[in-house]
Parts: C-alpha cells; structure tokens; sequence
C-alpha cells in the first residue's frame, strides 16, 4: 500500500507518523466522549437523603475523570412495571423509584470504573449509560414529572391558572340562545 | 399521524430522548408496542432512533413493555 498511483513508492515523512501515533492513542481513550447516565434510586431512601446519594453518583463520575455538564436531581416517579433487586440476600420489590440523570464527560477508559462503583452502589435499582451530545436533547428542556409527582410538590399554582383560563372559554360557549336552538333540534330529531 | 409526513423533520427534532416520555407516546399502541413507519411516516433514520429510545425507556421503566 505505500506505492503511489504512479508506481513510485511513497514516502512517508515523519511529522505524518507522529500524527497517526497521536491519533492511535486518541482512538484508545484519550478523547474525551460526552455520556449520560440514568439511574433510578429506590423508593426505601428517605427523600432527605436522596440528594446525598445524587451527589455520591456524581462523586463517582469525578473521581474517574469525569467532568458533570449538567443534570436532572432524583425525582420520585411511577414505574411502568414493578423491578427487583437482591441486596445481600434481601429482595426488593418495587414498583416507584426516584429518576434521575446526568451529562458528563469522560475517556472511554474510565467507564469501567464508572460501571463497577455503579454496579457496588446498592441504593441503585439500575442505570442506563448511553452515549449522547453536549446540547440539551429534552423538547421542553426539562423532564416532565408526572401529575401525582406535581401535586405532591405543591405545583398548584401552575393548575390553578389553566383551570382560570379554561373557565371563561366554557362560558363564551355556552350561550342560552344557542343552547335553545341545540336543545330545539335535538327534539326534532 | 399523517402518514407522508415526518414528526421530527418537520419540528427540527434532530436527537430523539429516551426521557421524553409524552414525545414516545405518540408513537406507540394501546399495546404499548411500537407503531410501524408505515403508519407513523418518519423517515427510516428517525424510526431507527425512536425504536432506540423506546427501548432504553423502557428500560429505565419510565414506558411500559406491555399493557392489557
């Protein structure tokens, strides 16, 4: 492969070698890669104690190398499905967890660390790390929590106004005159 | 869903987030299985990151894999 089109052999300069060898070691792990991890905490920790424990993931992202780019505090949800774990001998059974998420950066070694204090951390039902971009990927820029989970934040202000701008439209409708004449038709027929 | 347009090519939605629940909604019966892109009529590359996304929520538990 190192002869040209012309059949002459090609020569193959220094600062070219020391390219590729760079471009090895980058290939290996040395760039950096943008990842996010899901997690799911179960619903047996104390809501007091599950920012400690978000604060405990991202402890385990820096200490491998990461760098956090942002992120969502655990929330408590509904699953779709209820989920077991087994934590020394002792098998949970759960069918809500507390969601939450991350963005880091990191080389591709470190995510064998990652995963291992991941898999050791009990207090994780389980996580998802995939591979994603910087940007924000969320529609609205945040997830959206569920309505049980915003009545029970006390999120009653945001209902209160949809049900205040909802009223007078129902009453704009509703007009006696038109209700006669629906009501006329409706005995004809 | 119209079946000669694509939902993310016309709303510029260029990654598709497993945590946008309401948004995978849309694409999935009262099954919970995953509308076909005939019906759906996103382009192949949209369908194939939508299925991904699908997937890894369901994972995570925030979708269902089956319901009824």
């Amino acid at each position: 492969m190192t002869t040209s089109t012309t059949g002459l052999p090609r020569k193959v300069s220094c600062d070219s070698v020391g390219l590729m060898e760079q471009e090895k070691t980058q290939e290996k792990g040395g760039a950096l890669t943008v990842y996010e991890v899901s997690y799911l905490l179960l619903p047996s920790l104390a809501v007091e104690q599950v920012p400690a424990e978000a604060l405990s993931v991202k402890a385990i992202l820096t200490s491998a190398g990461g760098v956090v780019l942002g992120g969502e505090t655990p929330v408590l949800i509904d699953l779709a499905y209820s989920m077991t774990k087994v934590v020394s001998t002792v098998r949970h059974k759960v069918s809500t967890g507390y969601f939450g998420w991350m963005k880091f950066e990191m080389t591709a070694d470190g995510m064998e660390v990652v995963k291992k204090n991941l898999d050791a951390d009990t207090q994780i039902l389980r996580y998802l790390i995939i591979k994603t971009v910087k940007e924000n990927t969320l529609l609205n820029g945040k997830m959206k929590l569920r309505k049980e989970d915003i009545k029970r934040q006390g999120g009653g202000v945001d209902s209160e106004e949809t049900t205040a701008e909802e009223a007078p439209k129902v009453v704009k409708e509703v007009a006696p005159e038109e209700l006669d004449k629906r009501i006329d038709n409706l005995v004809i027929v | 869903m119209n079946s000669k347009s694509c939902y993310f090519t016309e709303n510029n939605i260029k990654y598709i987030d497993h945590k946008d629940v309401d948004l995978l909604k849309k694409f999935l019966n009262p099954h919970a299985r995953i509308i076909s892109r005939k019906r759906t009529g996103i382009t192949a590359k949209h369908q194939r990151n939508l299925a991904t996304a699908i997937k890894r929520a369901r994972f995570m538990g925030l979708l269902a894999f089956v319901t009824r």
